[in-house]
């Protein structure tokens, strides 16, 4: 067995080590997807050869049906302003010279010599001559933008992003730029089971393991100026629509960072190239010349251009289409390098997978969904990242560059793209269609970012839905998630607990450490069978997961609960992550509290903050004490708003949300107080409210067990008035009122305190109960206090002298 | 196993491989080679760097997005989302913090910091956003009052939290920030209202209504009030919409910033007076109270050119500066007076303003025409680790930078923390004042110029513009012109340039791009940029 894996692993790399020793000298066009999986291989499905007929342009001369839509050109509406004259003069000259492995055919020689140079001249104004194309960037305060962004890059960040979301996946490494630690892959773990000495390994070439090889890039500072990479790093579907290259999310700085790692990387001197940027490329001038440029699209549209070249004012020129070229005998036209069409410079490998692709295309040209898919990914090089069916996936030499922002080792899947396979049957359509268009991140915990890709694009959803549909999970018995019965979502809270909040996050609450997949919401993401079939057997559709089976051999490993009915357990784990309104696996709501729930375990902790209007409203300081009574001030109304027993009140809203929701008590038995503390007397012997403006807060002191006692002032008294517990049996309030000097003078109205507002008098003299059991005792200190019942409102009439009374609170 | 001959066969042949994949691998790595050339020509340049250095004292990194709704402060640490600093008699700096705490960090002038302690003085308010040390003890404003800090058995823990002014409407919005207080030359201290965003549910029912104008906001919103000496509490001046910033200049005088937002065109900075509104028509919720200085208006233009708007609705203060979107900055904060006579720098008397999307710090030079203050400004340094709050200098002239960017989002690997920026002695080739004259404007730059490169009028170029007034957020730069400059003037100590130029157009901003002169030394301008609010064209030379 092991020599087995053995023969196989040296044939492949032998293979592989003679492909790149023939590459230096290679000039034929470079296509990703060709190049890893046809290039000098034995595989020869019909798709190597068709891959070069879209990838390569050929369908844009020689059309075909829609399934071969070429990949298009760069748009050039206003390429003057963005490319460096010279540069595109040279490229015209020779693209192979500038880009070797480009996939631009030299074209230009087809213009007789003498006239070529002028030729290539009326071009560049022809084109310098359309408006400029620069993507709208609106700055705001969620999107920093630095003036002249572009001039402010910083080539090591620049490096540092290059290597770590993505661009490495398909771009050239640089060999100075070392990822942030030895990470061993799936492959190396492989090789490592060998058991061979590291100097066997090194003679039989096994440390160098398949290489996947770079997509060329144009050397950047000869073409670009900092400001125009910048923008087509942020946008660069703007420029090519063809969408190959996709968007990585770039903000515009590290958009700037990378433009100056790229131009450095290419040997450019960074004082040169702000000192260019800072004039900006600008358009030759066309004016006064516009011969010159009205020959240029001659040439344009002579040469079918446009054919690649979208320009809606020069019409295609289009040859034999792809049903009708003979393939039959030696090579023609494109093939054969003939002075009149255009030259690629395409290997002998190449042609005869064109022609042999074009034959069997003519035959029978029906792809059916799988293989639609799969030429889809190949096209935009999907299996630069991802594996599928046991091809592509990141590159060895690529791995170390993937990684998760902890550096925790989790495993390829906690640092590596997912695998694709069974995506049509794990993912909805919807969420596809969202992560393709870039809003369907679920990994923040990967340094690789997803990128968004184009329009061509968009058709993959429904393509991984359809042709993964075909081998369906079948779930033996088709389960109703919909109509569990509602006292399941306890069990499933329950059994989240078991295993699952351990590694995944829920609603961003996470235990310290974790790293995985946030769990809710899941059902607008995943389809309700795989789920079901994932959770019984993770590893049957995702190999080398980390993710257990909680279901080992279809028993549930918690047999307590539900009876240990796995599908019900399944169906109520469902249930419960697909409803918002929930609350939290017990063990994230301990963790959460852990760090933000306020327990008084010595002095009394007093937090001001937002609490509901009914409760101490916006103006609330809440004081929790470490005998689980608590209470809620009101410093507006200058009220005692509410009592409660038990927990006290979590924070995180308070210190660290931004929208500063109330804080609500999380204890049990609460109680709110009257609205109004205060009221004076009329003439008629009723009583008003004292409005706010005869209210007034003054702040409070904390005695030496950190008990605030606040102060405020109602109409004409000066109050002191202190709450705390009491013998652990509630709590216990001391009003002090003071006549102002002012008052003394003046006739002052009559001043009475609500104690409450719900009371039913008791036997016991000074003692009440409310509806809500609170019972209600008054001391009087001083003297003795009018007390008076009035409609269930329990109140004390104040006398206009200093003197203080207190209020027992149980409950 | 394989066997030996074999081996023996396969590693020639992989030898030979491995000569070929080397070449291949060279000639693919030709274009990764750098320049030696590259390193050199770049430290050639002037840098922010050479010239003020970031010390960072304690940085954090949160571990969720900063408008994360489960925002998290980094694991075990101190969540310093600096919104508050000011010094204590003993040089300890205390510093308030969003979540509601008060700190004192001792040793913080320590180069390198690595020894600096905290101790809690306070907690349980509600995000206080300034801290100010007056008469002997701490002031801050939270979201319900202005609060003083009172250590009464001194052991060196607030005990008294005394309630100095409060009455303001706060609905339970979160957009509802309270800021200050700073103290004027008076005496007075100032805080700022920021207006309610999108009140919802029991928020509307806290808020009053200007039934002409149509607006609703909660009591003094968008005001700046002023308590006075004797304890009174009273607002002053209305318009605002997101003033996170205050600070009084050498002579006493109050100013404030505000953020880029619907009304608002752009940053400002605005002197403090009573009876002026500066943007905002939600604040004037309130102005139909007995205590507004203001008169109600019966309509707000909507959509005119900003000079057009002043004459049309004269309540209407221009900005003493405008601070040009993205040029500039983009949400203004704190400002801070260099009160340092020289130990900053060569910007003494000048005013820095916080930035926060962009972490940065701008400067502000200002002058007075016919009484009224303009002028211009500037960038001054940038790379903070996060959104720039608070400023503050030390006795030794560094400043102390705040950073937070919870609920936004800035420039900056970091999420809150405090750097220090020290100057290092050497005198960056800057623009240091921009004066307006009757026929253009006089430059000072903070080192002789090269006469050859500052004579020449090419070396300039002049814009202006102005800004829409108008309910939509922000505003393009319109109606802009180029000036002409007809000569340049080099005075005998080589320090000023009088750059003759028109036309000049009240109330507009005019941009000066002044990269092409350079020092007397060949030094090129460390920022060739600035921006002057000309409100009023001088009449004569000055």
């Amino acid at each position: 067995m092991r020599d087995l894996r053995w023969l196989t692993i040296t044939s492949m790399i032998v293979c592989v080590l003679l492909g790149v020793s023939a590459w230096a000298d290679e000039t034929e066009p470079f296509v990703a997807g060709y190049d890893r999986f046809y290039f000098k291989s034995n595989d020869h499905d019909e798709f190597g050869g068709l891959l070069l007929l879209t990838e390569l342009n050929c369908t844009a001369c020689h059309q075909a049906d829609k399934r071969l839509l070429p990949k298009g050109g760069p748009e050039l509406k206003g390429v003057g302003s963005r490319l460096q004259p010279n540069w595109i003069r040279d490229y015209l000259t020779s693209p192979s010279n500038l880009k070797p492995k480009g996939t631009m055919p030299h074209l230009l020689h087809q213009v007789p010599e003498k006239e070529r140079s002028d030729a290539i001249d009326s071009i560049v104004a022809y084109l310098s001559s359309t408006e400029s194309l620069e993507p709208g960037i609106v700055a705001s305060g969620a999107n920093p933008v630095a003036h002249e962004f572009w001039l402010k890059g910083d080539s090591e960040r620049g490096s540092k992003l290059y290597h770590s979301i993505g661009c490495v996946a398909c771009h050239a490494l640089d060999s100075e730029f070392q990822p942030p630690k030895t990470i061993q892959t799936d492959l190396d773990r492989k090789i490592e089971s060998l058991g061979l000495e590291h100097d066997e390994l090194e003679a039989m070439g096994l440390v160098v393991s398949k290489p996947v090889r770079p997509v060329p890039m144009s050397q950047v500072s000869m073409k670009y100026s900092l400001r125009s990479l910048s923008m087509f790093l942020i946008a660069p579907h703007l420029v090519r629509p063809g969408g190959r290259m996709p968007s990585l999310k770039l903000q515009p700085h590290e958009a700037a960072d990378i433009a100056v790692y790229l131009f450095k990387r290419t040997g450019e001197s960074i004082s040169h190239v702000h000192a260019r940027s800072a004039l900006e490329l600008h358009a030759e001038n066309t004016l006064g010349n516009t011969d010159l440029a009205t020959r240029g699209k001659k040439f344009f549209e002579q040469l079918a251009c446009a054919n690649c070249h979208t320009e809606s004012s020069t019409k295609p020129q289009f040859a034999k289409p792809l049903a009708e070229l003979d393939v039959s005998g030696a090579h023609q036209g494109c093939l054969a390098d003939s002075q009149r069409t255009p030259r690629f410079g395409l290997s002998d490998g190449q042609k005869n997978a064109l022609k042999a692709s074009i034959g069997s295309w003519q035959k029978s040209n029906t792809f059916d969904d799988a293989k639609g898919l799969s030429f889809k990914l190949l096209q935009l090089n999907c299996y630069a990242c991802h594996e599928r069916g046991g091809r592509g996936g990141v590159g060895p030499a690529q791995g170390p560059y993937f990684e998760n922002v902890q550096q925790v080792d989790i495993g390829d899947e906690g640092r590596l793209p997912p695998p694709l396979d069974h995506l049509g049957m794990k993912l909805t359509k919807n969420w596809i269609q969202k992560i393709l268009e870039g809003n369907g991140d679920v990994r923040p915990y990967f340094q690789a970012r997803m990128p968004v890709f184009s329009e061509h694009a968009k058709s993959l959803a429904v393509a991984f839905v359809a042709s993964d549909q075909a081998d369906s999970l079948q779930p033996k018995e088709r389960i109703d998630f919909l109509n569990a019965s509602k006292a399941d979502l306890e069990a499933g809270r329950q059994l989240l607990d078991t295993g699952c909040v351990q590694c995944h996050p829920m609603r961003g609450e996470s235990l310290p450490g974790s790293i995985g997949i946030d769990l809710a919401d899941v059902g607008n993401r995943i389809q309700a069978e795989w789920f079901h079939a994932f959770l019984l057997n993770p590893a049957s559709l995702k190999k080398n997961t980390r993710m257990p089976s909680f279901f080992p051999d279809g028993k549930s490993s918690s047999p307590h609960v539900l009876d240990g009915d796995v599908s019900l357990q399944i169906t109520s784990l469902w249930r419960y992550l697909n409803s918002k309104d929930q609350p939290l696996p017990s063990k994230l709501e301990q963790s959460q509290s852990q760090y933000f729930e306020l327990r008084p375990v010595d002095k009394p902790i007093l937090l001001r903050t937002f609490m509901e209007t009914n409760s101490a409203g916006t103006h609330a300081i809440a004081v929790g004490f470490r005998e689980q009574y608590h209470f809620a001030f009101d410093a507006q109304h200058v009220r005692l708003a509410e009592i409660w027993k038990g927990r006290f009140l979590n924070a995180q809203g308070t210190w660290f949300d931004r929208f500063a929701p109330p804080a609500i008590p999380l204890g049990t038995d609460r109680i709110t107080l009257p609205r109004s503390s205060f009221k004076t007397k009329n003439s008629d012997g009723t009583f008003r409210v004292i409005e706010l403006n005869g209210l007034r807060f003054r702040g409070y002191r904390l005695d030496k067990m950190g008990v605030p006692k606040f102060s405020y002032s109602v109409a004409e008294f000066d109050v002191e008035d202190q709450i705390k517990p009491e013998f652990n049996n509630g709590l216990s309030r001391k009003l002090t009122l003071t006549p102002s000097v002012r008052a003394e003078k003046s006739k002052i109205e009559q001043v009475a305190f609500v104690v409450v507002s719900d009371a039913v008098k008791t036997n016991t003299p000074g003692v009440f109960t409310t509806r809500s059991n609170l019972q209600v005792t008054i001391t009087e200190r001083s003297e003795p206090l009018q007390q008076s019942l009035d409609s269930s409102e329990l109140m004390i009439l104040i006398p206009r002298l200093p003197g203080s009374f207190e209020v027992r609170y149980q409950w | 196993m394989v066997t030996p001959s074999r081996n023996a066969q396969s590693r020639n042949k992989i030898f030979a491989t491995v000569i070929k994949t080397c070449i291949g691998a060279l000639v693919c790595l030709l274009v990764l080679v750098r320049s030696p050339r590259s390193m050199a020509e770049t430290e050639n340049k002037p840098k922010e760097s050479d010239y003020y250095r970031v010390v960072t004292i304690s940085t954090s990194q949160a571990s969720t997005d900063s408008r994360s709704k489960n925002w998290k402060p980094a694991p075990d640490s101190l969540a310093l989302e600096v919104s508050g600093m000011t010094f204590l008699e003993d040089a300890r700096l205390a510093v308030s913090i969003r979540k509601g705490e008060v700190w004192f960090l001792s040793n913080v002038f320590d180069d390198p910091p690595n020894k600096v302690e905290y101790h809690r003085f306070a907690s349980g308010l509600h995000e206080p956003l300034g801290l100010l040390r007056h008469h002997g003890s701490l002031l801050t404003v939270q979201r319900t009052e202005m609060t003083r800090l009172f250590d009464l058995d001194g052991d060196d823990t607030c005990d008294e939290y005394q309630t100095v002014a409060t009455g303001w409407g706060v609905t339970g919005n979160y957009h509802e920030y309270a800021f200050g207080p700073k103290m004027d030359g008076a005496g007075n201290c100032w805080l700022t209202l920021n207006l309610g965003l999108g009140l919802k549910g029991d928020q509307k029912s806290f808020a009053l209504t200007n039934k002409t104008l149509g607006v609703s906001q909660a009591l003094w919103r968008g005001w700046g009030m002023m308590l006075t000496p004797d304890g009174n509490l009273k607002p002053m001046c209305a318009g605002m919409r997101s003033p996170s910033g205050l600070g009084a200049n050498l002579e006493g005088d109050m100013f404030y910033s505000d953020q880029q937002g619907n009304w608002v065109a752009a940053n400002s900075l605005h002197p403090l007076r009573s009876g002026a509104f500066f943007h905002h028509p939600e604040s004037l919720a309130s102005v139909e109270q007995p205590e507004s200085p203001i008169e109600p208006v019966s309509e707000i233009p909507d959509g005119l050119p900003f000079p057009d708007a002043l004459k049309r609705l004269p309540i209407l203060k221009p900005p003493a500066v405008w601070l040009p979107y993205k040029k500039v900055g983009q949400s203004a904060t704190d400002i801070m007076v260099d009160a340092s006579d020289g130990k900053f720098g060569p910007f003494a008397g000048q005013l820095f303003v916080g930035e926060f999307t962009q972490s940065s710090i701008n400067r502000v030079y200002l002058e007075k025409i016919e009484g009224e203050y303009q002028g211009a400004c500037f960038p001054f340094r940038d790379s903070f680790a996060s959104a720039v709050l608070r400023m503050v200098q030390g006795n030794d002239g560094s400043v102390f930078v705040g950073l937070s960017n919870r609920g936004w989002s800035s420039l900056g690997p970091a999420s809150y923390g405090i750097q220090r920026l020290v100057w290092t002695g050497k005198i960056p080739m800057e623009i240091k004042e921009v004066r307006a004259q009757p026929d253009g404007f006089e430059l000072v730059f903070t080192k002789p110029v090269d006469k050859h490169t500052a004579s020449d009028v090419n070396s300039y170029a002049l814009t202006s513009h102005t800004y829409r007034y108008q309910s939509q957020y922000g505003s393009d730069e319109i109606l802009e012109q180029l000036l002409t400059i007809t000569s340049a003037d080099v005075s005998a100590d080589a320090y000023r340039v009088r750059l003759t130029a028109g036309p000049l157009r009240q109330h507009f901003v005019h941009s000066l791009d002044a990269s092409g002169v350079r020092s007397v030394n060949g030094e090129e301008l460390l920022h060739a940029n600035a921006y002057y609010t000309l409100n009023r064209i001088p009449k004569i030379v000055r």
